[in-house]
């Protein structure tokens, strides 16, 4: 064996060592803070007035160890992840967002993080984005080099889940709902009565009782959908059941290509919404 | 999404998995081959290969608990080729580099004769890597599997480059004794 293929083989060492490899390592804190509080301690027993010397720093948000996870950032509690989203780079902050602070985040330092009273579920944060570019008049793309924009991160209980609202009760899909972490969208049990009862996602028709309702609005990506028949999808065909509020059918298609069909085959059918006590419900 | 559900789409030959894989992972896959190849429209195209790759061969695989892994993989052997082919990416000198920094710790790098299939590879390399301390397999797995330079890998683990070099040297000498210690002829 020679050092190409040695190179080549070694690409199969055990997914652990490869996430582990990835982890970024926690950065030490600097000696000079451990003596500051030893002396504030000092002081302190010692009965000195010490106000006015020791100052609270304004807070910032802590990065949570990357690992694993993408990047993020806790503010007041909440953790607050980069959005999954192609429409989450702005090259203008937006209205109402304000200045903060500074933090370490995704790889980079020192980033300036704003935030807006009226809507914490996000946090704009600074720092370098690589995008796919734009197309140009003869519609030819032009790559975007790598540049700073203000990067949307959302509240970990609303990233990447699709939820209708339906007049001020909420639905989320089976696909995104989690029933585990520091804050479940529902409970294992719950979620697997749901499951056993209404699956996933069904192809064909609705279940006899469900009725059309209308197309949802879509209230834009990573927003809390308010008001009657909203999505923070799309907009999408709803199906629901008077008598049954804990379910709703939202109208979906998909495609597969099995060595069955030999060609690619759409399907169409509806996803599975189940009722959800949603965090950020007025 | 969940990756068993991922997977789960996969087997259904939904088209979706490869939405959803791009979703979760596209970042970190684009990243690994950028790493290795240094181009970012390369490494696009490394990533979109990745899930076709992905999708021809799930099933017969099943990467339910590590497909992150599993889709790493893929794009590491890609963007290798990819470097191997495209001499214009200037990556090419830097991987004979690489490859021969792994020919020190061969026994017998001339001996066409003596092969061993990707599982006791596997195993062999598995079984070394489990006996070093974490930041030196950390060191190993990012300047051999992720490709790293020195410079990258002391920033990333926020080591001097001195330490870096110092213990890149000491683990191949170290997986050298091992390998012939053990008996393999590779």
């Amino acid at each position: 064996m020679r050092g190409n293929e040695f190179l080549e083989k070694i690409g199969l060492i055990a997914p652990e060592y490869i996430e582990e490899a990835e982890e970024k390592p926690k950065r030490k804190k600097n000696p000079w803070i451990k003596w500051l509080a030893a002396a504030a301690c000092i002081c302190v027993i010692a009965g000195f007035a010490v106000s006015g010397i020791f100052y609270a720093p304004p807070q910032e948000p802590e990065t949570s160890d990357p690992g694993e996870a993408p990047p993020n950032l806790t503010e007041n509690g909440i953790r607050y992840f980069i959005s999954p989203y192609a429409d989450s780079v702005y090259k203008e902050l937006p209205e109402g967002f304000a200045y903060s602070g500074e933090t370490d985040v995704g790889g980079f330092e020192n980033c300036p993080y704003y935030v807006n009273p009226d809507m914490p579920e996000w946090v704009f944060v600074y720092h370098e984005v690589r995008t796919n570019g734009e197309v140009d008049s003869s519609g030819t793309i032009v790559p975007a080099e790598p540049h700073d924009a203000y990067v949307r991160y959302v509240d970990e209980r609303l990233r990447g889940k699709e939820i209708v609202c339906i007049d001020g009760d909420y639905y989320i899909s089976m696909w995104s709902v989690k029933p585990y972490g520091d804050n479940p969208d529902v409970t294992w049990e719950y979620l697997d009565e749901m499951e056993a009862k209404y699956g996933v996602r069904i192809e064909g028709e609705t279940p006899e009782g469900f009725v059309l309702m209308g197309t949802t609005k879509f209230s834009g990506h990573d927003t809390v959908p308010r008001g009657n028949l909203v999505s923070n999808e799309g907009e999408f065909e709803v199906y629901a059941n008077p008598g049954n509020p804990e379910v709703i059918y939202v109208s979906t298609f998909w495609h597969t290509h099995t060595a069955e069909e030999k060609t690619q085959t759409k399907h169409e059918g509806f996803n599975v919404y189940i009722k959800y006590d949603c965090p950020f419900a007025e | 999404m969940e990756d068993e559900k991922i997977v789960e789409l996969y087997f259904e030959r939904d088209e979706t998995a490869i939405e959803k894989t791009s979703e979760k992972y596209g970042k970190r896959l684009r990243a690994v081959s950028n790493g290795i190849v240094k181009d970012i429209e390369t490494a696009e195209e490394c990533e979109n290969d990745t899930y076709l790759e992905a999708w021809n061969i799930i099933p017969p695989n099943e990467p339910k608990t590590y497909l992150y892994a599993f889709l790493a993989r893929i794009i590491r052997n890609i963007s290798l080729n990819c470097c191997r082919k495209k001499n214009a990416l200037k990556r090419n000198a830097f991987v004979c580099e690489l490859s021969a920094e792994m020919e020190e710790c061969i026994p017998s790098p001339d001996d066409m004769d003596c092969r061993i299939d990707d599982m006791v590879f596997a195993e062999i390399i598995n079984k070394f890597l489990s006996e070093l301390d974490a930041e030196k397999r950390k060191i190993f797995v990012r300047r051999y599997w992720y490709m790293d330079s020195v410079t990258e890998i002391s920033e990333k683990l926020l080591l001097s480059e001195s330490k870096v070099k110092t213990s890149l040297f000491r683990t191949r000498k170290k997986l050298r004794e091992f390998l012939e210690k053990e008996g393999y002829a590779l």
